[in-house]
């Protein structure tokens, strides 16, 4: 059954990563200014730019060109670089491991930090910790993170010299951008925690289970959290995506070598299609994340899987 | 008549829960010393004189009586310029989210009202909008119109597009299935007025509750393009290309990037504070 529902999810993201690559390209094309001139400089002559045109395949309908550039995705080829000359698949594959560890750590830092402070201030509600908890989730979810980021360079790599201020060439450059990308999710992630906690800690099964006589931390650990945590992955799962996006202006901060930063910079240098390469990339990692944290929810909430049972019965 | 004093009632109470929350309050109070900012820049210092033109005989001076926020790498008045900021970063937060709100709300009514085929065709088309992160959607467009402020609230905007449809149609459903749209069906109402006269004002409140939100990511997103430099273009006092221009001088002059950043998450912390606070007084069962 469950294989079932992982099949028609992944089926059912085709058409949108379908829609999305289209998007984008169709947005990307409307970009003013014709690029054969670009490549070429102003001095050259019609005939030249009319013949790179030709080349490139920009005389030639959208929607052709469109087709055109889906067929070579299909087949790992995003074009060449018009900045380098070299294929932008090989730039995106050799920064997007960086971008996913920079990620991955951010959303370590902000579950190890999130999930006590969500459940501490839900079991002492309207405690000092809990007001406190909640007034730094505010201020972290207001916190723009290249704010953050920059304050962050000056006291502990300015000042005190204990990370360095950017690049990736030693394990301590992580510490810095990770905590910087982490600082908004783990803000979202506790205040979901705490509410559902609170709405979970409230029902009778944690009061049969007290009045059983099981020990109150056990309760917590092992009845109220299992099912607190079901809206919390939802969350994880959304944050994980603006992780994505956090990271483009992060990377920038940090000059971390990952394909947000990449980004930033082929757009800076007019790099056409490996600004394209970059917002596909993006987009499908968000997709793809989306997708395994919808599954993970089905896996982990009965209630979900028993739905989907009972309808693969009526079928 | 009996309906003026229904709802002004409600809104009384409303307002009694809003403004017993210390935080909503104090949002409201910040974000009025923004507007007022904002209003009275000029007053404050001059833009050409005072935010724009460069007086390289000051440049780098620390906090002081005479520069209440230090100077910049051209020697102008930090205080002046966040000051004029201020006008800047509203204006293009709820600009950008008008124009999300018109078009998502209509794309919104627009599926929750029709349902079916009308509904299954928008939100295919949201689907594929809301598999792209809203910044990475906002340089997107960006990279593609050029940079400036009429291109960078359209960008935000239509980022925002999805969201708001998101919104509108998850409380238009809500709405709809009451008695008292039935009854007005029932009675021979045109489609249009039930929209207009009995839907849409009843959905006023989420609405309300996450454009207030929207407006502070919106003044983030704002900051954050502008800081990449796909945003508002020096020497125009927007705060994160100040952000960005301070950054080469962190080392010796942390001023330069400390009070545009500041205010920043002030107005986007206190945003937050009176959404929350609206949210909680609208719908007292959420709390």
């Amino acid at each position: 059954m469950l294989r079932q529902y992982i099949f028609k999810r992944t089926v059912m993201l085709l058409p949108v990563l379908l829609g999305v690559t289209f998007l984008v390209f169709t947005i990307i094309s409307l970009t003013p200014g014709d690029v054969a001139t670009m490549i070429l400089g102003q001095g050259a002559t019609a005939e030249s730019v009319a013949k790179l045109r030709h080349q490139l395949g920009l005389d030639e309908p959208l929607l052709i060109q469109y087709g055109r550039y889906l067929a070579h995705l299909f087949q790992g080829d995003m074009g060449i670089s018009y900045a380098t000359q070299k294929p932008v698949v090989d730039e995106i594959v050799g920064r997007f491991p960086n971008t996913l560890t920079l990620a991955f750590y951010s959303i370590l830092v902000s579950l190890i930090l999130s999930i006590p402070i969500g459940v501490i201030s839900a079991v002492k509600q309207y405690s000092l910790f809990d007001n406190l908890g909640m007034v730094f989730a505010l201020v972290g979810i207001s916190m723009p993170s290249f704010w953050l980021g920059l304050i962050l360079i000056i006291l502990f790599a300015l000042n005190l010299g204990w990370f360095p201020s950017g690049g990736a060439d030693q394990w301590q450059s992580i510490v810095l951008p990770a905590i910087t990308l982490g600082v908004a999710s783990t803000a979202s992630i506790a205040r979901t925690t705490r509410s559902s906690m609170l709405e979970v800690i409230r029902q009778d099964y944690i009061r049969t289970a007290k009045a059983k006589g099981v020990g109150n931390l056990q309760v917590i650990l092992k009845h109220a959290l299992k099912n607190a945590l079901i809206p919390t992955l939802t969350v994880i799962g959304l944050e994980f995506g603006e992780l994505l996006g956090g990271a483009i202006l992060t990377e920038t901060v940090f000059s971390w070598p990952g394909i947000g930063r990449l980004m930033v910079e082929s757009i800076q240098r007019k790099d056409t299609p490996m600004v394209l390469g970059c917002i596909i990339v993006f987009s499908v990692a968000f997709s793809v994340v989306n997708l395994i944290v919808d599954i993970l929810y089905a896996l982990i909430d009965p209630r979900i899987k028993a739905n989907y049972q009972r309808k693969g019965k009526a079928a | 008549m009996s309906n003026g004093v229904k709802r002004k009632s409600r809104g009384a109470a409303i307002w009694r829960r809003f403004i017993r929350n210390k935080m909503a309050v104090a949002g409201l109070v910040i974000i009025g010393v923004f507007v007022g900012l904002a209003a009275f820049a000029d007053v404050i210092g001059d833009y050409q004189t005072k935010a724009i033109k460069m007086n390289i005989k000051e440049r780098h001076q620390a906090p002081s009586v005479k520069h209440y926020f230090g100077t910049d790498e051209f020697g102008r008045d930090i205080f002046i310029r966040v000051v004029h900021g201020t006008r800047i970063s509203l204006f293009v937060g709820i600009i950008s989210v008008s124009i999300a709100l018109f078009f998502g709300g209509i794309l919104g009514s627009l599926a929750g009202y029709y349902g079916g085929r009308v509904d299954t065709i928008i939100m295919r088309f949201l689907d594929v909008l809301l598999a792209i992160p809203v910044i990475l959607l906002a340089i997107t467009i960006v990279a593609s119109l050029g940079t400036s402020i009429i291109n960078l609230m359209i960008a935000v905007g239509v980022a925002n597009i999805p969201g708001f449809a998101r919104v509108t149609r998850a409380s238009v459903l809500t709405v709809k299935s009451n008695e008292y749209i039935e009854a007005a069906r029932a009675i021979g109402s045109p489609n249009h007025k039930i929209l207009f006269n009995h839907i849409l004002p009843n959905c006023f409140a989420p609405i309300m509750v996450y454009a207030t939100l929207k407006v502070a990511t919106a003044i983030m997103a704002t900051a954050g393009l502008s800081f990449i430099g796909l945003g508002v273009k020096p020497p125009t006092p927007e705060w994160g290309s100040m952000l960005a221009s301070g950054r080469d001088f962190i080392r010796d002059h942390m001023h330069e990037v400390f009070f545009p950043g500041m205010m920043i998450m002030l107005s986007v912390l206190s945003l937050n504070m009176i959404g929350d606070g609206l949210r909680d007084a609208l719908d007292p069962r959420l709390k």
